[in-house]
């Protein structure tokens, strides 16, 4: 009844293009075992955005306080590993290490509870931007689906249609926005990135 | 570029335009920031105002602000700064105590040596060279950052002078001894600021997120004391446990004590909480439908109204819209409210679930206090003072649907 919005790494690398240079906070949850894998995915999908990304393995909050102000842009941390007196410890020095690009948090579903519970103010950093990976059967179903859904957002979003835009990006005539590399790989065209 | 969206935004504009826009309702930005580009609304019967006053008619007085998490306790002593320095008699010195210590470790001593830091730097701002400000103001840094001491003091207990025979008499609450040398350190730099700066207050930001109480209550009756000893006005944000049961005689230590409540947009601060937002998000990007059901979802919580905002910006950029709508409001609720509603144990829902149909909430446990802090239940004071609870709107729906599954 109450879990997280699920999005894949994709879908979450898209929000947060919309806040590149920002100091938001966001939690991605998954299952332990899928962490690195999924760590991977983001980190290549926001590479293929020109938004990279440092990824740091965190074993606790006092490694990511010390880490946290020699990277610069986003961070994407692996916090798997994170006890409740991590979460707690981040609450009360959340002032030592805000930052100016993104911080990505991937930790586990009882991880997350931990946060809510005991890091009140972080948790109020986060916001809204606390999400769930989705399942891997779920990804595999709705892949499609969610294809033909993103196409016809990039088609209603510029105006064009699928050869327009073909032929505009032949022409070299459209700005260089990563969404008409994406449009042009989801309509199985990525060859014409290569040229 | 030639190409354009069907309302008229091209599509690589586009994302800048949402960007812009959602850096302006970002939280968890500086706050001086908003201030310096006028997102401010002045609250009906600011705490800002209140604050300044209070030092103006006494500049050594001492205040403490308690609040609830993201009710702006940071922009109000920002504020009051701001109407401290219109005024000339009283010199605010704002700082954040958790930038350069860990207020897990909190001790006595903590903050005047802060508090001394600032007085330094300002000194230095000031180009003044006196000898013993300069010996003062190294100390400090030293005391701050640690230091090797060449030469240690042996210790003070020599066993020439036989068994120690505590005196008849016990002085009430004397002031720790390493806070009484610090502040010999204060005395000096106040001296030497002093022509430049009449009064000086001290806007102590961050201690509002200390749990450990007893910690808290030694700083107060060591730091805070002492400082008003000295004559420097001191404001400083509390924890919000503080003002509920046993702790609540900490408090009395303060001269004023200052409650800053979450606004309750049903009554009288939906129209601020819009104004709020409509400083930062125009007609054409966020419509009035959309402002609405955010400032109801957001149950008068500044830094809610801001984050659920953000979200539905993003929604409106995925769906290919240029105007954040009332189904985008939606659905930045829903993401919000599931946040909220993690880790929740089935007596917490049981709390949630009779606020909600009977707003009633007695705090008797850690975890009915908890749930104030992490926001799940929202208090509201009316004009009398007189508390009114509500469970946050964007989980209302999900703690009666959690209910029911249960029955």
């Amino acid at each position: 009844l109450t879990s997280l919005h699920g999005v894949t790494p994709i879908e979450l690398a898209l929000r947060l293009d919309a806040s590149p240079d920002q100091s938001t906070y966001v939690v991605y949850v998954g299952p332990a075992a899928r962490i690195p894998a999924l760590a991977t995915e983001l980190l290549d999908e926001l590479a293929s955005w020109n938004a990279g990304a440092t990824y740091l393995e965190s074993g606790s909050a006092v490694h990511l306080l010390h880490q946290s102000p020699r990277v610069n842009g986003m961070l994407v941390v692996n916090a798997v590993d994170y006890a409740e007196s991590d979460w707690r410890q981040l609450d009360l020095q959340r002032s030592a290490f805000a930052r100016t690009a993104p911080i990505i948090f991937l930790t586990t579903s009882k991880g997350f509870e931990d946060l809510v519970r005991v890091a009140p103010n972080l948790s109020s950093w986060i916001g809204a931007n606390a999400y769930e990976a989705r399942p891997e059967e779920t990804v595999a179903q709705g892949k499609e689906q969610e294809r033909l859904a993103r196409l016809a957002s990039l088609r209603a979003a510029s105006g064009m249609t699928d050869e327009v835009m073909v032929k505009a990006w032949e022409a070299n005539t459209l700005s260089n926005d990563p969404r008409y590399a994406e449009w042009l790989v989801l309509i199985g065209r990525g060859d014409l990135l290569r040229g | 570029m030639s190409e354009a969206a069907p309302t008229g935004i091209p599509l690589s504009d586009r994302r800048e335009t949402f960007r812009r826009l959602r850096e302006r309702l970002e939280p968890s930005r500086d706050p001086t920031l908003a201030l310096t580009q006028g997102y401010y609304v002045e609250p009906l019967n600011p705490t800002s105002k209140r604050i300044a006053v209070e030092l103006e008619l006494d500049a050594s007085c001492t205040q403490v602000l308690i609040g609830g998490v993201g009710s702006g306790k940071t922009t109000e002593l920002l504020m009051a700064a701001h109407h401290l320095r219109a005024t000339k008699d009283v010199f605010p010195v704002f700082f954040d105590v958790s930038v350069r210590h860990n207020i897990a470790k909190m001790a006595p001593g903590v903050l005047i040596v802060q508090a001394g830091l600032e007085l330094a730097q300002l000194a230095k701002t000031l180009d003044i060279s006196d000898p013993e400000v300069v010996r003062v103001s190294r100390e400090l840094r030293q005391i701050a950052g640690g230091y090797h001491d060449p030469d240690p003091d042996p210790g003070d207990y020599d066993e020439d002078y036989g068994v120690y025979v505590p005196g008849v008499l016990t002085p009430e609450d004397p002031l720790d001894g390493r806070v009484v040398a610090h502040l010999e350190r204060l005395r000096v730099l106040m001296a030497a600021v002093e022509p430049a700066t009449i009064n000086i207050a001290l806007l102590v930001d961050g201690l509002d997120r200390m749990v450990d109480l007893p910690a808290f209550e030694n700083v107060v009756r060591n730091d805070v004391q002492g400082l008003k000893a000295l004559g420097l006005g001191v404001v400083l944000t509390g924890p919000l446990r503080a003002q509920y049961g046993v702790d609540r005689t900490i408090l009395d230590v303060f001269d004023r004590f200052h409650y800053q409540p979450w606004i309750d947009v049903l009554q009288d601060g939906g129209a601020a909480m819009g104004a709020l937002l409509r400083r930062r998000a125009a007609d054409h990007e966020l419509d009035e439908q959309a402002l609405e059901s955010l400032v109801r979802f957001s149950g008068g919580v500044a830094r809610d109204l801001l984050a659920l905002t953000q979200a539905a910006c993003v929604e409106a950029y995925l769906d290919g819209s240029d105007t954040i709508s009332e189904g985008h409001a939606n659905q930045a609720a829903d993401t919000f409210g599931r946040k909220q509603m993690q880790g929740l144990r089935p007596g917490e829902l049981e709390v949630l679930d009779r606020v909600r149909r009977t707003g009633q909430f007695v705090e008797t446990s850690e975890d009915d206090l908890a749930l104030l802090m992490t926001r799940r239940v929202l208090e509201y004071r009316d004009a009398h003072q007189q508390p009114r609870y509500v469970v946050h709107p964007t989980m209302e729906r999900f703690v009666a649907a959690t209910k029911r599954s249960s029955v």
